[in-house]
């Protein structure tokens, strides 16, 4: 196979050589084709003559000759996907995963009631049933009580039947009160709440009261405080801390005193259920995943596994890749540079937007609770030379391109006449406002100078951003009034630290934030900035905001055409409004693929990103 | 000497006892609680979490449940956000091996060769041997070690193709150990400089005495003189710089572990105390000092049978 | 007695007043010394200039410490002088770029570039590829790296250059080298100094006065010694803020233990010899034996250490910025524009080479300086060829 096609090639660059005598010729006559040139002719044909052949016949002759992934998907799958990862593996338990990456990988392995797949022609995602048969059904008037029928014939991967009773197990556990589980919450409340399953968590109430029931083997009941629809009901239970526990495994890893399970902290008390099986792991270093041959939708499959190494150097993961030992690799803005133009280049939009956060409460810094001053800031922002730094897109708006407000019309909020009119000319860049409402703010807090600090990563591109604004913003309002000292921390614990000011008040000054968020439902992204959000970044407490927000996720008009894309623009704007933060670019991932990799999505989709589960290989 | 090996164990758990109380109260003076992460979590949930693990009592308090758990049911606790809920010595168990065989290796590797280089230097002192020997300790010694492995990594493995880039954790027998070629390979070249730098400089002063001098006199060759009197002599010294290093090639593989993918111990620190995970630090900071401490006692015990002169327990 | 024997009679007949005695009237003199007598420094100074290679450390030293005090001022650019559109610049000096040896000429590879955008003037100005390399097919498409002029594929005039490029922020990393040469090696400098004079005073003490007080000083080293560099400086930056102050402190507080030990095993190894002992039954006292007797015999070591020590606190400076924890931005030092370079060691190595040679050059340089200071400063060497 490889063989044929290295001859060919070879053929056709002798074919190439002939030929470019011509091109010699002809070429020559370009104006910077100078004396420095002696082989540009030459490499030109050679290159040129094999872009042509290639194209027309070669790549895609030779493909449709032997495709060893046949037409339709085997039970065993073809192929390998090689995948290098940064970030660690910590758990595979759904219900005490610590960050997104894990997250990731518990999908694989998983199965959830209702998950995202790719559609029909692939260009967008699908929210259909996993583990569920069918959409859920609507048992009251109001939407509160909702039943969903279980697929039959589901196994786990030792074979044993997976039906409701795993489903209602994985319900009890998730909310015991003495697990104390991590993810508790999101599965509590989240896009829908759960009749009394905090209360129950707490232990006010018995789990009897729990808005969670048993209809039969094939069918589970849940209860909703508010009224919903069925697509609310299915984003709901698509997020990762619903995963299906096995009870087996589960009451394996279970400590005597039934506080702490061991489940999915390594292959010893790990069973899957989801597209892929663990095949080997060790922790922190390296895990293997195999096709599942009894997964519900095998023939969405085509890989016959995956194995993700975990490498934390960049550098060692770019080496990796030009050697051929992995098949994508994420660039970072420096990367970036040397490979702007290669084709192999594929973006995908984090869902995240960069902003600034502001502690407003800071007891030492009263001048941050200056609307002006917060105002003069937001306007000192450049962020399009920002973004021409870190390779990112610019923003000065909170809600994400990606973000859909209208999915049976598939309109992004950013297009719509609300969206717009939330942004400004030059992103919002305007040294003139920004100096003069930082003149006004310093009259009004009577004081002629002001020194703060920013807390930052220590890693790009906060660092290049924190760097640049020190001295941006310093610029635009005068070096004499305004001084920004900058502070570096490992990232965790400048989040811990952030955090923290509803105990400690001056915990920090200025730092950054960005939340990734459900980008099918915009209004849902909002929550990060009520009041009953815990892990808040800023201290925004604002009646007005909550009744907004309650409005568009639980309020009884809010299916009704315009009104949440009214409200989400609402929020959006009582947020950068008064400069609550300061957005400023749309975070951006960079991946460079290698040619033995073929992505069956056709476009970058919500939730999928490129579907690298759903990849095939060639070779 | 055997009250003195008695006394120096005794007074090796106190410290480590001492160690691992500091080390309960400094992780928790470090910034950021527990659970106070990115995610959402709700206030209900963070709450429940620190009154199950206890992390909302005083810090007394906190310490007493500690000890009573190690005491009572040697209990070391559960890692809380590295890997949930395992217990804190199953997570070193995985780590500890391939850390101790990399640097274990490196440096047992590297003594023999930077003491070779070391006598060399010193007994042709002065010559070419000595200026080459001198250059390549420089050298060793002054390239920061991440150039070194990033070079390595570069040239011998992604150039030329040698040696693999990474450190290979599944594969089995000679395909791992080739593996492990590249890492031991950055982590040595510091040892072995350091070794063969001082053993030059103690053993030429050596050299300078008048024992040895009579050593030479009474008949003894120019190697017999070196070995047996010049070399013993200058272990004393050499002893000591390699305790510290014994300790730093554990703790500061850091840079090599990320370079080379090697899941070790230097990167499980950073990681811990940059998560918060108080426990599992706790446990990797008492390891450290076990190792530091064993090493340390070793060489007080052997610094008697190195050098007669100084019989330890000596007062002035 | 042979020679008078054989010629008794000759000398016999020689007579007695011809012979008289010599210096009956004056005292005898040692002859007077021409030279001025040499003192112990002027004796180290004569010892150590006769080491070459020290010698020229030194002179290297001075030379680094010339450009860490002079070097950020010889340029028109500020340390946090920001050029955003100038970023990681290739190195160019013109004069050498005008010797045409392919260095310091601002020349730059760009990779996976298009081949069909090569003719676009927007992109590569008039005269800015200087060659084509590596031609490919890389998903269909015509890639080639691209060797170009960066200054003017930047369009840059010819006398704008940045001596040692720019980096991730367009600041010039001539002006940043130096001012964190000197940054770091105020660091290193008053850190030593610290660790020498705490480690010398805790270790004499120990060594000396060995048995318990020993067996309790040195556990108290051990419990510092456990905790781990990054721990102690994430405390400092909490009660002190990042900055120089933590840093120096976190290095101090664990550095002078190795100071300490070294120190109480020299104590150990000269504390029992008989000249101590005679001192000791002369009367002297606890003090002057360890300052003057014992110590002076550590000098050598104490001295390669800690000229050792300096750059290795540099090192382990740039460990804490590599790890982030570095002096506050956009104040430079050595560690952390190598923690800095090593990001982007792949596509700029020179980010990561000039700082890596100035480190690589001050630890040759007190290394040699160390030894030849050690060999000059050693007393039993003293006299001795």
């Amino acid at each position: 196979m490889k063989k044929t096609r290295k001859t060919m090639l070879i053929l056709l660059s002798a074919a190439m050589m002939v030929s470019s005598l011509a091109g010699c010729s002809g070429s020559s006559s370009k104006p910077d084709e100078s004396i420095e040139f002696t082989e540009a002719p030459s490499t030109e044909a050679t290159t040129a003559a094999g872009g042509e052949t290639q194209g027309a016949g070669g790549e895609t002759q030779e493909q449709t000759s032997a495709d060893p992934n046949g037409d339709t998907p085997s039970d065993e799958g073809y192929g390998i996907l090689r995948e290098a990862s940064v970030n660690k593996i910590g758990s595979l338990n759904p219900q005490t995963y610590i960050n997104s990456y894990s997250s990731d990988q518990i999908k694989r392995t998983s199965l959830r009631l209702y998950a995202y797949f790719p559609n029909d022609d692939y260009t967008f995602c699908d929210l259909t049933g996993e583990l569920a048969e069918e959409d859920p059904i609507q048992m009251d008037d109001e939407g509160k009580v909702w039943q969903i029928k279980i697929r039959d014939g589901v196994v786990w991967e030792n074979g044993d039947d997976l039906d409701a009773n795993d489903v209602y197990y994985t319900w009890q556990m998730i909310l015991d009160p003495k697990m104390a589980n991590l993810r508790a919450s999101n599965f509590a409340k989240d896009v829908i709440e759960i009749k009394n399953a905090m209360n129950y968590f707490e232990g006010r109430c018995s789990w009897d009261e729990v808005g969670l029931k048993l209809i039969d083997d094939n069918t589970v009941e849940v209860h909703t405080v508010f009224g919903h629809d069925p697509r609310e009901i299915k984003t709901h239970f698509a997020h990762e801390a619903n995963c299906i526990v096995n009870e087996e495994y589960y009451e394996k890893g279970m400590n005597a005193d039934r506080t702490e399970t061991l489940y999915g902290t390594s292959t010893e008390y790990w069973i899957s259920a989801g597209p892929f099986t663990v095949e080997s792991w060790a922790n922190d270093a390296e895990i293997v995943f195999k096709k599942n041959p009894n997964y519900i939708f095998k023939d969405k499959i085509w890989l016959a596994g995956i194995t993700i190494k975990v490498v934390e150097d960049s550098g060692t993961q770019m080496q990796l890749f030009e050697n051929g030992e992995i098949d994508y690799v994420k660039l970072n803005a420096e990367t970036f540079l040397q490979y702007e133009e290669d084709p192999r280049v594929l973006f995908s939009p984090a869902n995240s937007v960069r902003h600034i956060t502001i502690n407003t409460v800071n007891p030492n810094q009263p001048i941050l609770a200056n609307e002006k001053f917060r105002q003069a800031l937001f306007y000192a922002t450049d962020r399009e030379t920002i973004a021409s730094m870190i390779k990112e897109d610019p923003a000065d708006y909170i809600v994400p391109t990606t973000h859909i407000i209208d999915l049976e019309n598939g309109i992004k909020f950013r297009d719509t006449e609300e969206g717009k009119a939330n942004t400004h000319d030059n992103y919002s860049y305007d040294p003139e406002k920004a100096r003069q409402l930082f003149e006004e703010a310093l009259a009004e807090e009577g004081i002629d100078k002001v020194t703060t600090t920013m807390l930052y990563n220590d890693a790009a591109p906060q660092t290049v951003m924190s760097e640049y604004l020190q001295q941006s913003w310093q610029q635009v309002l005068g070096a004499d009034k305004f001084e920004m000292k900058l502070q570096a921390m490992p990232s965790t614990q400048r989040s811990e630290l952030m955090r923290s000011w509803k105990t400690k008040p001056d915990s920090y000054e200025i730092s950054w934030g960005g939340w990734i968020s459900t980008d099918l439902m915009p209004w849902n992204a909002f929550k990060y900035w009520t009041t009953y959000y815990s892990a808040k970044n800023e201290p925004y407490l604002s009646e007005e905001f909550d009744e907004v927000f309650d409005a568009a996720n639980f309020g009884d008009d809010r299916f009704e055409e315009g009104v949440r894309l009214n409200e989400v623009a609402k929020m959006e704007q009582m947020l950068i409004e008064p400069a609550i933060l300061i957005p400023v670019t749309e975070s951006l991932d960079k991946y460079l693929k290698s040619d033995r990799l073929e992505l069956t999505m056709k476009n970058w989709a919500n939730n999928l990103e490129w579907g690298w589960n759903y990849a095939k290989i060639k070779e | 000497m055997f009250r003195y090996i008695l006394n120096r164990i005794l007074a090796l758990f106190l410290t480590l006892f001492i160690i691992v109380s500091i080390a309960f109260m400094v992780v928790r003076l470090m910034p950021g609680s527990v659970y106070e992460m990115g995610g959402d979590l709700s206030q209900t949930v963070i709450d429940a979490l620190n009154a199950k693990y206890h992390f909302d009592e005083p810090v007394i308090k906190q310490y007493g449940y500690f000890l009573e758990n190690i005491f009572l049911h040697w209990d070391w606790g559960t890692s809380a956000k590295m890997r949930p809920n395992v217990p804190v010595f199953d997570i070193l168990k995985d780590r500890i091996p391939i850390t101790l065989q990399i640097n274990l290796i490196s440096l047992f590797a590297a003594l023999p060769v930077g003491m070779a280089a070391g006598i060399l230097a010193a007994v042709k002192k002065n010559t070419i041997v000595d200026h080459l020997v001198s250059l390549m300790v420089v050298l060793f010694i002054s390239i920061p070690s991440f150039v070194f492995a990033a070079g390595l990594q570069y040239f011998v493995g992604f150039k030329s193709g040698a040696f693999p880039i990474i450190y290979n954790v599944s594969a089995k027998g000679i395909l791992r150990w080739e593996s492990m070629f590249m890492p031991i390979l950055a982590l040595s070249f510091d040892p072995v400089a350091r070794v063969a730098r001082y053993l030059r400089a103690e053993l030429a002063e050596t050299m300078n005495s008048e024992f040895m001098l009579l050593a030479k006199t009474k008949g003894l060759t120019y190697a017999q003189s070196t070995i047996r009197h010049g070399l013993r002599n200058s272990m004393v010294p050499l002893m000591n710089i390699i305790i510290p290093m014994f300790t730093n090639v554990l703790g500061g593989s850091l840079v090599v572990e990320s370079i080379f993918s090697v899941p070790g111990m230097g990167g499980l620190m950073v990681d811990s105390i940059n998560a918060s995970d108080h426990m599992l630090t706790v446990a990797i900071l008492m390891f450290y000092s076990l190792i530091s401490l064993i090493t340390v006692l070793i060489v007080d015990i052997s610094y008697g049978i190195v050098d007669p002169r100084v019989r330890m327990g000596g007062t002035k | 007695m042979v020679l008078y024997e054989h010629n008794k009679e000759k000398y016999d007949a020689i007579p007695k007043e011809l012979f008289r005695l010599v210096q009956k009237d004056e005292e005898l003199h040692d002859v007077e010394f021409k030279t001025k007598p040499i003192g112990f420094f002027m004796d180290v100074w004569l010892r150590f200039v006769k080491n070459k290679a020290s010698v020229v450390a030194a002179v290297i030293i001075m030379i680094i410490a010339f450009f860490a005090i002079f070097g950020p001022g010889m340029n028109e650019y500020r340390y946090d002088e920001q050029h955003t559109n100038l970023i990681n610049m290739p190195s160019k000096i013109p004069f050498i770029a005008k010797l045409d040896i392919g260095l310091f000429d601002g020349g730059f590879v760009l990779e996976n570039r298009k081949y069909d955008n090569l003719n676009d003037p927007a992109k590569y100005p008039e005269g800015s590829v200087l060659a084509i390399r590596n031609p490919r097919l890389v998903s269909g498409e015509r890639i080639v790296d691209v060797e170009v002029d960066y200054y003017k594929y930047m369009g840059l005039d010819d006398d704008e250059c940045f001596w040692f490029g720019s980096d991730y922020l367009g600041r010039d990393i001539w002006t940043r080298l130096w001012r964190g040469a000197r940054v770091s090696l105020i660091i290193a400098i008053v850190s030593v100094c610290c660790n020498v004079v705490i480690g010398v005073v805790y270790g004499s003490i120990s060594g000396y006065y060995g048995g318990k007080v020993d067996m309790v000083m040195m556990r108290i080293t051990e419990i510092i010694n456990a905790f781990p560099r990054i721990v102690i400086v994430t405390l400092f930056i909490m009660v002190a803020g990042t900055g120089m102050f933590s840093i120096i402190m976190s290095l101090v507080i664990k550095d002078w233990v190795d100071t300490a030990r070294m120190v109480r095993s020299q104590f150990y190894r000269f504390k029992g010899r008989e000249y101590v002992l005679a001192a000791r039954t002369l009367g002297v006292r606890d003090m002057a034996l360890i300052f003057r007797h014992i110590l002076p015999n550590s000098i050598g070591p104490i001295i390669t250490s800690s000229m050792i020590a300096i750059p290795s606190a540099i090192f382990a400076e740039s460990f804490l910025a590599y790890i982030g924890l570095g002096l506050q931005a956009p104040e430079p030092t050595i560690g952390v524009m190598l923690s800095q370079g090593q990001k982007v060691l792949l596509h700029y190595p020179t980010q990561v080479v000039f700082p890596a040679v100035v480190i690589s050059l001050l630890m040759i340089s007190f290394n040699l300086f160390g030894n030849g200071l050690r060999d000059a400063f050693d007393p039993t060497l003293r006299g001795a060829e």
